[in-house]
């Protein structure tokens, strides 16, 4: 008998040829990929596996990719196509990258706008639902139509003349504000505004280069009651003594985070007064 | 933004400084049907008082979170963004004790 050294274990290469060994890997590795499937070690079988045609590229046009969705994805998938307009959870991008699957957004490919109804009635039990196994037919319920009483103008609008004015977009939230585009200089800034108040904005801000010349421009039109806003403490005074609806913010003295500040300050007060 | 499920806390004695004091839940993220699972549960950090058995809402934006709760150089991904009170998939009514 052979002297193997501590931990070995003898093997008859008599018992296992090669393409038994490459079977068994290949169901260990379908079997842990699988992630629904318990982690047992797989059962042997000795009639071979029939593996399906390896696909490089697959391609996929829900509406939104979960990790549900991505067990449709066929072993040895090396990328994945998704349609434009489709999200994908946080899960479904891990899952992705623990899988070295890589994914990118098809503009050709999109999925119809309107949510794919299942007639699959609503769950009545969250718990129950998380045990239960995953249905792979569920689709999206349906989402109610937007609420037509809601109004159309945000309630503040915003424009000006600095070149930051687009860095607004993200820190200001699109319900509460309507950021317009850069005018060219305050006299266009102030346009804007009156335009945007004759449409039926509750109020609006404009971040000017010249702040008294604007505000004396601004206080000529009917429709417009300026303030001039050049410190902290000017908006507090200014909400307290006067019905503004338009803030004139020197951009001199402010930056990006403060006039947020003061945007979300003055939504909140019409919000308030409304 | 993602719907999820509180199932538990998760209990770290030594962990980043930037999470003293920020109680973690372990939650499993539900799918757009508002009921199935997405993926593994997730530990996420909760400002908001969240309980086990309560339907969130989180995010695993880290850096609008670090922004948002002033953190800097924080290892943080998923964090609680608000308590659902009601969702659209909900067949029952509201519990209502939150109004």
């Amino acid at each position: 008998m052979n002297q193997l050294p501590q931990g070995r274990i003898a093997i008859d290469p008599k018992q296992f040829d090669r393409s038994s060994i490459e079977r068994i890997v290949r169901e260990v590795l379908a079997a842990l990929s699988a992630p629904d499937s318990p982690k047992s070690t797989p059962t042997f079988s000795p009639q071979p596996v029939s593996q399906p045609a390896v696909e490089q590229v697959f391609t996929l046009s829900d509406a939104v990719v979960s990790v549900q969705s991505l067990t449709r994805i066929p072993a040895g998938t090396k990328q994945l196509r998704i349609a434009r307009n489709s999200l994908v959870t946080p899960a479904a991008k891990d899952w992705l990258h623990e899988k070295r699957i890589a994914w990118s957004k098809d503009n050709s490919i999109s999925h119809p706008t309107s949510h794919p109804i299942g007639n699959t009635p609503p769950q009545k039990s969250l718990f129950s639902t998380i045990a239960t196994p995953v249905n792979s037919s569920a689709q999206l319920q349906p989402l109610p139509a937007k609420n037509n009483t809601e109004p159309s103008i945000a309630p503040v609008f915003v424009t000006g003349s600095v070149l930051w004015l687009r860095s607004l977009e993200k820190q200001l939230c699109p319900k509460q504000t309507k950021l317009d585009a850069m005018q060219s200089d305050d006299a266009a800034s102030m346009r804007a505004v009156a335009s945007a108040i004759r449409a039926g904005s509750r109020g609006a801000v404009a971040i000017v280069q010249a702040p008294h010349s604007a505000l004396w421009q601004a206080a000529r039109d009917e429709v417009l009651r300026p303030a001039l806003v050049s410190q902290w403490g000017d908006l507090e005074d200014v909400f307290r003594e006067v019905p503004t609806n338009v803030l004139i913010i020197p951009a001199k003295r402010w930056n990006i985070p403060g006039v947020c500040n003061i945007v979300r300050k003055f939504a909140e007060q019409i919000r308030a007064k409304s | 933004m993602q719907l999820a499920i509180v199932l538990g806390n998760a209990i770290s004695t030594v962990k980043h400084r930037s999470l003293d004091n920020v109680k973690l839940l372990v939650c499993q993220p539900l799918a757009a049907d508002g009921a199935s699972r997405d993926g593994a549960p997730v530990i996420v950090a909760d400002y908001l008082g969240a309980g086990a058995g309560e339907k969130i809402m989180i995010t695993s934006d880290g850096a609008a979170v670090r922004e948002l709760y002033g953190l800097q150089n924080s290892p943080l991904r998923w964090t609680v963004l608000g308590l659902v009170d009601a969702d659209l998939h909900a067949s029952s009514k509201p519990k209502g004790s939150r109004g």
